[in-house]
């Protein structure tokens, strides 16, 4: 720290009895305390982050260094905050945070001072302070004493303090939790005594201790094992009260409930759980889980059912949970940049933070976002077959938490009494479940009758178009699909007299529909789709292109303006069905009558990769493949010969057999025949004949003799292989 | 129409429910952490019925999203949470069903800095990729380079959905290189005001990669809240040249066409307008064919609107179709800034406009889904209700039907 904020110190020192809620009102010292982080690079400009903010911007300041921990006085107005290199009274209004003194001042480096916790007393100490730090000194500081604060050393922990704490009513009691396994309580009233009462968990290292805000006597601590204990300590027996395991790993902090019966717990199994610790039940009244290791808790103040928590890692959110919904976070201050370290409560709407950032922050509950708010409340899913899943929120209220249907009353409405959670136990009805719907919903929008027997029966040859439509025709009719029957019957009566001439003269038909295609590229108003298709039946496998060098023989000129008059009709009925999404007539109309129509390349496959993902779906397979296989596109054809692959392996050693493709019935590996006949030793080429219990076999018709004398098997192996003849033969 | 009740019981509320390629399984996701697979049970005295194949816990948080790959890759879900990661998972036919141990987890996705808040598996047969988009802003493309073991999901590519990082952050992570997080824009951080010092501490060491969220600036300054804004996404199902997707564009109310220019990059394309608040979803109609494309999008400010997008013709130029790379990572890190994103480009341009604009939901939309052909759109809301809208024989978009909560069907418009 700079040194003009050292010189200040006198100033404090100088008055006799220190007390946070007068010194407020002295203007002089406020405003000095204010200013000398003008000194400081740093801080002059974090106060800043304030002004361009939105509406509910927590109030901001930087600290010099990353900090642990924080306490409130009790009377709120001041927050002492402490990190490795920190230790800072602040002064926090709604308005402003200001710093009131730098207890850190000088160059000590003593690990004394290298904070893991820090609390401000209360009553009698309430103007006292105590840290504890990392190498298991607790330092009490007294912010009345002139020139250093630092009140008293208390080293007699052999391993970091973890956690201290005062006893609520008198503030004379300090509790401490350390790494070395032991619980200390000491006598603020007796400056030199060593601890007054040491509890030895009989456990591993302590995380937290708190007193029991109702029953002061009574104190409860988490352990590193994953248990928490409660003492009493008027029990001169030096024996806990009552343990529970509560976590699976480290349980990292504690508090209790302002009803001094129910505590919560939080631990690195990403949990906090919540306990009646009157009752002998083991098992938590709720369990929340959260996303990251729970480093601390503290319920929130006049609100019974919730309870704030930060995490150790990796989770920059301040969470406030409900415990009755113990997925979704109420609200989650999200305004750290690292893990907030500390936080409390200063009254039901306000909760100060720190954190590594170097930050203090002074949240509004207004300021935090609802998490539930960024949720989806219902969800929709098409299948197939025309049928809706959904899940629909029926709760028109906002409460994240119905009153009404929750709790304790045990309304028949709601389903609270959850038995298939036997895991967790008989407390657990007391979850709330929001109400919302889940069903399906039948539409019948697709005939999947029809569309399969279409599938499965249409003619989809173009050799015989008079058959192939009068038979789809059929089809079409008998399953009460009338406009697709008329459809065909339109394409016989466009299409079948051409065919017959067509089979007649092939080739001069032929070059007829290369003409007309011709005619249509000069015509056509999609010019560039048609060069597209013409070069693509080119590819296509059709024998234009051999054709192209006759194509200006004989055709008749009367027939090409029929064919493009039939082109105009089939272009309509195809665009009819493409809008109607019918790709399956589409798919099956092109096939027919290709020969004559011309479509272009990329309407094409969009219909064929539609139709055959359909078919798919359905699982006809076969359809599908017939489909593939005719359809002119090459990328489309492929889709058959992806990835059918059929590995041999070796019935020696199992490895695969990699050779086939050379025809060869030797095993690379082993170089061992494969599939031997056990009597003839020749590899078996036809059908093979195997026992199922030694997996010796061979050509069926030796097997089949050998087994008409013998009941065992021809290699020696000893196995009976007709242990089946026989047994029947016996009975 | 009819419906049937399906009780999940889920402990809390569910955000999606997904069928299979099928239509024979479902998987629900909650907000109580667990994922639940269906099966529908066609077996056995010709009364079928859901049942629980399992139900496991998968994330440590709210699960936004659940789908179905293609069962070509086998019996594979993605989900996405809150809690930052989208995980892989199989079933294992070797374990029993409710064992919780059926769907085993074959990977996570960790680079979110932000909850992930939507996923697609990529249409197309043949590779198996993945987009997925946070909170942070960013859409990230991943492929599995087995499709076979599913233990490997390099980070193809990834772009900023915010237009004012504009197209030049988008930018490709190196093939096997895809974990930790490749390196960000630093322009694109926070948002118009780079506030000096503040920001400029945590932007200096921007581009330091795997230090993940502690890179980030000061309070204010480019922070991924989680409430920063909800993104959507949806592949674009048909045919076209190279790949092309819909997105939400959070807090700048609206929805933005992106499209692969072939190589590695994502630029953006044509704009959705007329969304007044975030944009909750958006959904792309399957074509079949038709000439033109459909887009929906579900609306915070309570409208369902529905786009057509034609083809501006003027692509007759473009060079022949190239074959859709589907290797991106052999081609080097292509950054730079001069490459205006409508130079060279592959995709088709569209003409947009709105066909359809419903308010019946008088309340927030959440979600919008089409129906495999294409033809119906249905839509949900905080209102309780799912609709269904239909364009009738004069083209003109209408309400079907609505289902709602209480489990009436409100009356059905017949489409003309």
């Amino acid at each position: 720290m700079p040194a003009n904020s050292r010189g200040q110190f006198p100033t404090f020192g100088s008055q006799t009895g220190f007390n946070p809620s007068r010194l407020s009102s002295d203007s002089t010292i406020v405003t000095e305390s204010a200013t000398p982080s003008q000194s400081d690079g740093q801080e002059s400009q974090s106060p800043m982050d304030t002004l361009n903010a939105p509406p509910y911007q927590p109030l901001r300041y930087q600290l010099p260094g990353a900090l642990n921990a924080l306490s409130s006085s009790p009377d709120g107005e001041y927050v002492v905050v402490a990190g490795r290199e920190v230790l800072k009274v602040l002064h926090v209004t709604t308005q402003e945070v200001t710093e009131y003194i730098n207890l850190r001042t000088g160059s000590n480096l003593s690990l004394n001072y290298s904070s893991n916790d820090v609390k401000w007393g209360n009553n009698a100490t309430k103007n006292k302070i105590a840290t504890a730090a990392t190498n298991g000194a607790i330092i009490i500081w007294d912010l009345n004493k002139s020139g250093r604060k630092t009140d008293r050393v208390i080293s007699e922990h052999t391993r970091a303090v973890n956690r201290v704490c005062f006893q609520p009513n008198s503030g004379f009691t300090l509790l401490s939790a350390s790494q070395d396994g032991n619980i200390k309580a000491w006598d603020l009233r007796d400056p030199k005594s060593l601890a007054k009462y040491s509890y030895e968990g009989k456990s591993e290292s302590v995380r937290d201790v708190q007193f029991n805000p109702l029953h002061t006597y009574e104190f409860a601590a988490g352990f590193e094992t994953g248990t928490i204990q409660k003492w009493d300590m008027r029990n001169l027996k030096p024996i806990y009260d009552r343990k529970v395991s509560a976590h699976n790993g480290p349980c990292l902090t504690v508090d209790w409930h302002s009803d001094g019966r129910t505590l919560a717990s939080g631990g690195r199994d990403r949990t906090i759980k919540v306990w009646d610790m009157n009752s002998d039940s083991r098992k938590p009244q709720y369990t929340i889980r959260t996303m990251a290791s729970v480093s601390r808790i503290q319920w929130r103040p006049g609100y019974d059912n919730e309870i704030a928590s930060c995490a150790l890692l990796s989770d920059n959110g301040l969470h406030v949970w409900d415990v009755r919904r113990p997925n979704i976070a109420k609200y989650t201050f999200d305004e750290h940049s690292t893990t907030p370290t500390g936080f409390q409560w200063l009254s039901s709407d306000t909760i100060i933070s720190c954190a590594k950032d170097r930050y203090f922050m002074r949240h509004d509950i207004v300021g935090a976002y609802q998490p539930i708010e960024l949720l989806r409340k219902n969800g929709i899913g098409w299948n197939i077959h025309g049928d809706l899943v959904f899940s629909i929120d029926k709760s028109a209220g906002d409460s994240f938490v119905d009153e009404i249907s929750t709790p304790g009353v045990t309304s028949p409405a709601n389903r609270k009494q959850r038995r298939s959670r036997t895991s967790t136990g008989d407390e657990m009805p007391l979850q709330y479940i929001p109400p919302q719907t889940c069903g399906i919903a039948h539409l019948p929008l697709f005939d999947y009758e029809t569309f399969s027997v279409f599938a499965q029966n249409y003619v989809t040859s173009g050799e015989d178009i008079k058959m192939a439509c009068e038979t789809n025709a059929k089809i079409a009719w008998s399953m009460q699909r009338f406009r697709a029957a008329q459809t065909w019957k339109i394409i016989q009566l466009l299409f079948a007299d051409m065919d017959d001439e067509a089979s007649s003269s092939v080739n001069a038909s032929d070059n007829g529909y290369v003409k007309a295609l011709e005619d249509n590229t000069v015509n056509g108003t999609d010019a560039a789709s048609e060069t597209d298709s013409e070069t693509s039946l080119r590819q296509g496998g059709n024998d234009y292109k051999d054709h192209d060098d006759l194509s200006s023989s004989s055709s008749e000129s009367n027939e090409i303006s029929s064919m493009s008059q039939n082109q105009e009709i089939v272009n309509d009925l195809l665009s009819y069905y493409t809008e109607q999404s019918d790709v399956q007539m589409c798919v099956t109309l092109f096939l027919v009558i290709q020969q004559h129509v011309h479509v272009g390349l990329e309407q094409l496959e969009d219909w064929f990769t539609s139709y055959i993902d359909l078919l798919h779906r359905f699982k006809l397979w076969t359809s599908a493949t017939d489909i593939i296989n005719a359809c002119p596109i090459e990328a489309v054809r492929t889709i058959n010969m992806n990835a059918t692959t059929i590995n041999i392996a070796c019935n020696n050693c199992f490895k695969l057999v990699l050779s086939t493709a050379r025809a060869s019935w030797a095993c690379d590996k082993c170089h061992k025949l494969l599939n031997p006949c056990s009597l003839c030793h020749q590899t078996v080429r036809g059908l093979y004949v195997w026992c199922q219990g030694c997996n010796h076999g061979g050509h069926l018709e030796h097997m089949r003799d050998w087994f008409s004398n013998n009941s065992q098997c021809p290699t020696g192996c000893g196995h009976t292989c007709t242990l089946d003849m026989s047994t029947r033969s016996h009975s | 129409m009819q419906a049937t009740r399906f009780d999940t019981a889920h402990e809390d509320l569910i955000h999606d429910v997904a069928y299979n390629y099928y239509g024979k399984r479902l998987v629900t996701c909650s907000s109580d952490q667990r994922l639940k697979v269906w099966d529908f049970n066609e077996s056995g005295n010709g009364v079928a019925q859901w049942e629980l194949n399992d139900s496991w816990k998968a994330h440590d948080c709210s699960i936004l999203k659940v789908i179905w790959a293609n069962p070509e890759f086998g019996q594979v879900i993605a989900s996405c949470s809150f809690d930052r990661q989208v995980k892989i998972w199989e079933e294992q036919e070797i374990e029993p069903k409710n064992s919780q141990k059926r769907w085993a987890e074959k990977f996570r996705l960790v680079e979110s800095r932000g909850s992930v808040q939507d996923i697609e598996f990529a249409p197309g047969n043949g590779s198996l990729r993945l987009a997925t988009c946070a909170a942070d802003g960013i859409v990230r493309i991943y492929e599995a380079l087995e499709p076979t073991n599913l233990t490997q999901w390099p980070q193809m590519e990834e772009f900023e959905i915010s237009s004012n990082a504009s197209s030049l952050n988008a930018h490709s992570a190196s093939a096997g290189g895809g974990t930790g997080g490749s390196t960000m824009a630093t322009s694109a951080f926070g948002s118009q005001a780079p506030s000096a010092l503040a920001g400029g501490q945590g932007l200096a060491g921007g581009s330091a990669g795997a230090s993940g969220g502690l890179q980030q600036a000061g309070p204010n300054q480019g922070r991924n809240s989680d409430a920063g804004g909800s993104y959507c996404l949806s592949w674009c199902p048909n045919r076209c040249p190279a790949p092309m997707m819909v997105v939400g564009l959070g807090r700048e109310n609206g929805a933005r066409i992106f499209k692969h220019d072939g190589q590695n990059r994502w630029y953006p394309g044509e704009y959705l307008p007329g969304h007044e608040k975030e944009v909750h979803d958006v959904c792309w109609a399957p074509s079949m064919g038709r000439s033109y494309q459909l887009i929906a999008t579900a609306c915070k400010d309570h409208f369902v609107r529905i786009f057509k997008l034609t083809e501006i013709s003027a692509t007759q130029s473009n060079p022949p179709q190239t074959p859709q790379s589907r290797n991106p990572s052999q081609s080097k890190l292509n950054l730079s800034p001069s490459a205006s994103p409508n130079q060279s480009q592959v995709g088709k341009r569209f003409k947009v406009e709105v066909l359809a604009t419903f308010d019946d939901h008088q309340a927030e939309v959440w979600r919008v889904e089409w129906n495999i052909e294409g033809t119906i759109l249905a839509s949900s809301g905080d209102d309780g209700t799912v609709r269904l809208w239909k364009a009738g024989f004069d083209g003109v978009w209408r309400q079907m039907s609505v289902i709602s909560a209480d489990g009436s069907n409100g009356g059905a418009h017949p489409s003309h």
